[in-house]
């Protein structure tokens, strides 16, 4: 019988925000939020067993759950008599709600994927690692694997957008976005049972305003200082047990937070207003 | 060992192209993969006289120990990041090309797309391009490239 007797994950890369560019993303001028370093960590497991026990089937990976979405941007007109939008995407019915599982292709056990089995080279080198490491089908024991976790998440806000309201073109005038993820080490049997080994909250936070001087001009940009962060915390050892997310971890899921955040980019809900009110953020 | 005498094989054959055309070639029939700069770039040459249909999205693949693995990634045979279309093919008139928007590295965020949240580099490493040419589902490989360690910004 295959046991777990010891695990460990150590962060080779921690996250970093990158100033925020302008660019073009699906033909909309707008504003890039990204990571000058993604997070980047290692999971090792030593696994022990007896002759003749079969590794087929068993893996060990990470899985991601996001459990805090901020995402919401205020557009303004040149003129208070041309209005303003509020774009909400991280409530209903944009976002259904606040907990995905976050992965590369939807549909899969892991963060990554069996059906993907590129490797990465950790920052602090070392020989290339997969993002979900299987088991030789006939171990040795004391097995000692290893997997690789890596994320840049970021995001994109069109530099502008018509007010319904006003009938008029009104310009990103300032953004919050924050993203909140939990990583997990697991160990996952042939049929599916999961072992959560080590555990690790992180996140990243963009604030940003925009003047635009005139609509043609990319915009001055301001940083939030108190809006704009990327946190670690401390590698949590045992089962995940936080209720805000834990079902995103242990349930299969159909979708993935690529998905979710998508759709409510696409159909974000809308306040299109005449002048310039202040918007209730958290709505 | 197997897989090594192809890695250095892909790694000649990508010299070869590029002493002969200034850049890594792989052809078949009228259709030509040439890379571009930066590295992700890719250039899909019709040299004949008739059009030819590719399918829209393009491949990516990965050289491993195993040999070339694809990976999931968001890149398509498009020149610019317009909103995303129904199109699933697109054809090359004869004796033109498509400069194809660079691909970035990324799995979520590959050509076009910013809006992700599970996003991998896929880091230093050889890659390969795969169009697929229709009808027939002819795969057509690009010369084997590297990419940066660290993204471009």
């Amino acid at each position: 019988m295959i046991t777990i007797s010891s695990s460990s994950f150590t962060v080779t890369r921690r996250p970093l925000i990158a100033p925020v560019q302008p660019t073009v993303s699906n033909g909309q001028r707008g504003a890039n939020f990204s990571l000058a370093s993604g997070i980047e960590g290692v999971g090792t497991v030593v696994l022990n067993g007896a002759a003749g026990d079969s590794g087929a089937g068993w893996n060990v990976g990470f899985l991601q759950a996001q459990w805090i979405e901020t995402n919401w941007l205020a557009y303004r007109g040149l003129t208070q008599a041309d209005g303003s939008v509020f774009v909400q995407r991280a409530r209903p019915p944009a976002r259904p709600r606040q907990g995905c599982f976050d992965c590369l292709v939807a549909g899969a056990p892991f963060y990554g994927t069996g059906a993907n089995p590129a490797t990465l080279v950790p920052a602090t080198g070392g020989p290339a690692l997969p993002f979900v490491a299987p088991l030789p089908a006939s171990p040795g024991f004391p097995l000692t694997i290893s997997a690789v976790h890596a994320d840049f998440p970021g995001d994109f806000a069109p530099f502008s957008r018509r007010n319904g309201h006003t009938k008029k073109m009104n310009f990103l005038s300032e953004v919050q976005l924050e993203f909140h993820f939990c990583i997990s080490l697991v160990v996952r049997e042939p049929g599916g049972q999961l072992h959560f080994l080590q555990n690790l909250y992180w996140n990243v936070h963009w604030q940003n305003k925009f003047a635009f001087a005139n609509a043609a001009a990319n915009p001055a940009v301001t940083v939030v200082a108190a809006g704009t962060a990327a946190n670690v915390g401390h590698v949590i050892a045992g089962r995940i047990s936080d209720a805000r997310f834990a079902t995103v971890l242990t349930t299969p899921q159909t979708t993935n937070c690529n998905a979710i955040a998508s759709t409510a980019e696409q159909r974000p809900n809308l306040t299109e207003t005449a002048g310039w009110p202040l918007f209730n953020v958290t709505r | 060992m197997a897989s090594l005498q192809r890695y250095a094989l892909a790694v000649v054959i990508a010299a070869i192209g590029f002493l002969a055309l200034g850049g890594p070639t792989v052809a078949q029939g009228t259709l030509r993969l040439e890379l571009a700069d930066p590295p992700g770039g890719l250039r899909v040459v019709n040299d004949g006289p008739a059009p030819v249909t590719i399918q829209m999205a393009i491949a990516v693949e990965k050289h491993e120990a195993i040999g070339w693995v694809p990976i999931a990634t968001e890149f398509n045979a498009v020149a610019r990041c317009d909103p995303p279309g129904s199109a699933t093919t697109v054809t090359i008139a004869p004796s033109s090309h498509l400069n194809v928007r660079p691909w970035r590295g990324f799995s979520c965020s590959g050509q076009c797309n910013l809006v992700c949240r599970a996003n991998v580099y896929y880091g230093s490493g050889m890659f390969r391009f795969v169009v697929t040419a229709m009808p027939a589902s002819h795969r057509i490989t690009s010369a084997a490239f590297a990419m940066p360690a660290e993204p471009f910004r």
